[in-house]
């Protein structure tokens, strides 16, 4: 042992002193030496894109796209101003020009908030009753824990053709009976701005309540069980423990998959891009890729106002989660 | 113990020396193999190839026949041909061409371009000049020889310098179940269907006619979605039709942005929108088409582009149909050779109908029978090391025999007129049938206004006309916004 040793601190050279410096770090310096590369990669793929974007942002291309000029904020006042509705598909704007439904269902940023709000709303609902069915012992519990996840595992195209078929003009069934009940256009059903974005957020919901489901799911599991057996001996009712244990310590749990899920949902793109389309459904997301091709600037401002909602709005979340949150 | 416990620790995982080799040895083996690609992994030098932008489905049913026409009209077997696949949706591959060409990329020396956006690149200074590349005979042949108005789509509107050769133009027609509007009592042969447009009024008197004494669902099948084809195209076509334009006719199709009037809130446009509202929901707007048969056209024309619309013409079940020449040659097979639906000899073709005639119309170069004009170009990477190979493909594919050819294998029309009239043209298996109403059809085109902010104006354009037809506005509040709509997008 005692040679072995002595063999080794004969070595030198840069490789063997940069290991022993690594060996002498405390464990917190060591985390961190650990943590430097993926800090590294978010700064190569998120930081320096994102600052990218911003830069992009203060420049605007001319009326004929042959050249691109200095304008400082010029492109946000103009969005803000609605001086950029004129580049975005359709009718649509980016605030809405008035209160009428209308105007509000054609805003890119009131269609993305609705959405996120409304589709993460029934998610949260529903997914927390799946996942409360799906955590009581019943015979063939596994099979149908399986089949609740095939809606999340659908990628969005497919799933997007699912819903556009559905109501297709041609092919489609589920028009006639929704239209009766007066809860869609009867003709030209997905180019009506308030059936589409209904579509959309019912084809959100039946895709992702699943994934809520198997986050509240995994929360569930982690209760003490001895918790209820208490509490059965205290005479508490079912709604008792829901309410007094179950809820209390899922709510970290349901906050995290709320974050999760409000990200996700105000980015939304590819379900309107194929069961509609940006210029009848708009998101803010959509009006990206809608101008990109062309505006570049106007492109980088509204992506940059999106990830700025974003940010407030996880911030947002975290604040009222408090420090359970993450 | 507390030190034993995390020495046991410790020393039960993996050290941090094992663990810090384990990651460098990764590191360094995917980072050299990432860079064995960058260095020996590219492409070889431009050489004596010439890749070229292509269509998928063509690349992939027909890309050796079109490469060995190619060699067969005079290219050297020492250049190899490289046809690199673009995405099948037009949108995708315009994206793609755009990044491609922004960074600089030298790879495909060549593309085949929509003529809907080649413009776009042109005004960006993406293209290669080719009024200056290329050997003035080949310029010649162009001017002299090419349908003009397509040609035009490939020009810089202020120089007028070229910068795509046209390869094939797409032409629409009124496609109609012969057999049903003979048993009619029509005679479609002796009455010069094919050659001699009708007015809007007789066709649609037909159209309701042969519908209703026949089990067809539908009289008239078309596109109306909310889409660029709408823009482009069908609203294009009835709105010139009837004598109206975007921008004031003809000659302010490319400009200058600002600079031309905006003329769709006008009446004949308007009257071309109350038509196809007759013609769908048999309303007769402003009693101006009580002579007019209508309520024969489904509403889901405006969820409809072509192949959603031609289905139910080829499986038999509408009298007409309005759609480019790949429908010709789709549904004129004889339906004992194929297991798709089609009609054979019992489809028809003629010119489509027209409402006032050039002279009447309120717009210049407008009215009779008008066919949007479609069609994709060769253009030429600016970037190109290999000048002397390109010119030598572009001249092959200028040959009239390559353009036959293309014809003959894959549907694709030639851009000189007087290929039409060539006995070979005639005898092109089923297109070659429907000859004389396609040159019919490109003499009498109607060009989309491609400019800089066409895009931003064509969304605008179909929204509108789809709301319109779809009876949520009238005809006039449609145009009246699309109108303020327009000029927003031409103020500077």
């Amino acid at each position: 042992m005692s040679t072995e040793t002595g063999r080794e601190s004969r070595r030198s050279g840069v490789l063997v002193d940069a290991m022993r410096w690594m060996e002498n770090l405390s464990d917190t310096q060591y985390a961190y030496l650990l943590l430097g590369p993926v800090f590294v990669l978010l700064g190569v793929v998120a930081l320096y894109p994102l600052l990218r974007t911003f830069e992009l942002s203060l420049y605007a291309t001319s009326l004929d796209l042959t050249s691109r000029s200095f304008v400082g904020i010029d492109n946000y006042v103009q969005l803000f101003t609605g001086g950029k509705n004129r580049f975005l598909p359709g009718g649509t704007t980016f605030l809405p020009q008035n209160v009428s439904t209308s105007a509000l269902l054609n805003s890119a940023l009131v269609v993305t908030i609705i959405f996120a709000v409304v589709s993460v709303a029934f998610e949260t609902i529903l997914g927390l009753g799946q996942a409360l069915i799906l955590d009581q012992d019943f015979y063939g519990r596994r099979w149908v824990r399986a089949a609740i996840i095939i809606p999340w595992a659908v990628p969005i195209v497919i799933q997007g053709m699912m819903f556009f078929l559905m109501f297709n003009s041609n092919v489609g069934f589920a028009t006639p009976p929704l239209a009766d009940l007066g809860l869609l256009a009867p003709t030209n059903t997905l180019n009506d701005t308030a059936s589409a974005t209904f579509i959309i957020i019912v084809a959100d919901i039946w895709k992702t309540s699943a994934f809520m489901a198997l986050l509240i799911l995994a929360g569930l599991q982690s209760i003490d069980r001895g918790l209820y057996d208490v509490a059965k001996v205290a005479g508490a009712s079912k709604w008792q423990q829901f309410k007094l244990i179950t809820f209390p310590l899922i709510l970290p749990t349901i906050g995290v998959a709320v974050l999760f899920r409000s990200v996700q949902a105000m980015r939304v793109y590819g379900i309107i891009d194929t069961v509609s389309s940006c210029a009848v459904v708009p998101s803010l997301s959509c009006m990206v890729v809608s101008t990109f091709n062309t505006r570049e600037g106007t492109a980088a401002a509204i992506a940059f106002v999106t990830a700025a909602i974003i940010g407030v709005a996880v911030m947002g979340l975290i604040a009222w989660q408090g420090e359970d949150a993450i | 113990m507390a030190q034993d416990d995390t020495h046991d620790a410790r020393s039960s995982g993996v050290s941090r020396r094992r663990f810090v080799q384990a990651a460098g040895v990764s590191g360094l083996t995917a980072g050299l193999a990432g860079c064995a690609d960058l260095l020996g992994g590219s492409r070889s030098g431009p050489g004596r190839t010439v890749t070229w932008g292509f269509d998928p489905v063509a690349v992939q049913n027909n890309g050796d026949a079109i490469k060995q026409a190619l060699y067969d009209n005079g290219l050297s077997e020492d250049i190899t041909i490289e046809f690199v696949p673009r995405d099948q949706d037009t949108g995708a591959a315009r994206s793609n061409y755009n990044r491609l060409l922004n960074a600089g990329e030298t790879d495909p020396d060549m593309f085949l371009m929509d003529n809907g956006w080649t413009n776009i690149f042109i005004q960006r200074g993406q293209l290669q000049n080719l009024s200056e590349a290329l050997p003035e005979e080949l310029i010649s042949d162009i001017n002299d020889n090419y349908f003009s108005a397509f040609t035009d789509t490939t020009r810089d509107p202020s120089s007028g310098d070229l910068f795509g050769v046209p390869v094939f133009p797409d032409f629409p027609t009124m496609q109609y179940r012969k057999d049903l509007v003979e048993e009619a009592g029509y005679n479609p042969d002796s009455e010069n269907w094919a050659t001699e447009p009708m007015t809007w009024e007789e066709w649609s008197n037909i159209a309701e006619d042969v519908n209703d004494n026949s089990d067809t669902d539908y009289g008239f099948t078309t596109q109306w979605d909310i889409y660029e084809g709408t823009a482009c195209c069908t609203f294009n076509e009835v709105m010139s039709s009837w004598g109206g334009a975007y921008f004031g006719g003809r000659e302010n199709l490319f400009g200058p942005i600002g600079d031309r009037p905006v003329t769709v809130n006008e009446p004949e446009t308007i009257s071309a929108l109350n038509m196809m509202r007759k013609f769908v929901h048999d309303e007769n707007a402003e009693d101006q088409f009580s002579s007019y048969g209508g309520g024969f056209t489904p509403t889901n024309i405006l969820g409809w582009i072509e192949e959603a619309s031609r289905a139910p013409f080829a499986e038999g079940n509408s009298v007409f149909h309005r759609n480019w020449p790949y429908s010709l040659a789709l549904t004129g097979r004889n339906p004992d050779e194929t297991e798709d639906p089609a009609l054979g000899e019992n489809l028809g073709a003629m010119p489509m109908p027209y409402a006032v005639s050039e002279s009447n119309a309120n717009q210049p170069g407008t009215g009779g029978t008008t066919s949007a004009l479609g069609g994709w170009h060769m253009t030429v990477n600016p970037n190109i090391e290999n000048q002397e190979d390109v010119t030598a493909v572009i001249r092959a594919a200028m040959e009239p025999d390559f353009q036959l050819e293309l014809l003959s294998i894959q549907g694709w029309l030639p851009p000189r007129p007087e290929l039409f009239n060539s006995s070979d043209a005639q005898n092109v298996d089923v297109v070659g049938r429907y000859m004389d109403t396609l040159q019919v059809a490109g003499n009498n085109t109607m060009a989309r206004p491609v400019t800089a902010v066409w895009s931003d104006q064509s969304t605008n354009i179909a929204q509108q006309a789809n709301r319109a037809v779809n009876q949520e506005v009238s005809s006039a509040d449609a145009m009246a916004t699309l109108q303020s709509d327009l000029e927003d997008t031409e103020s500077q």
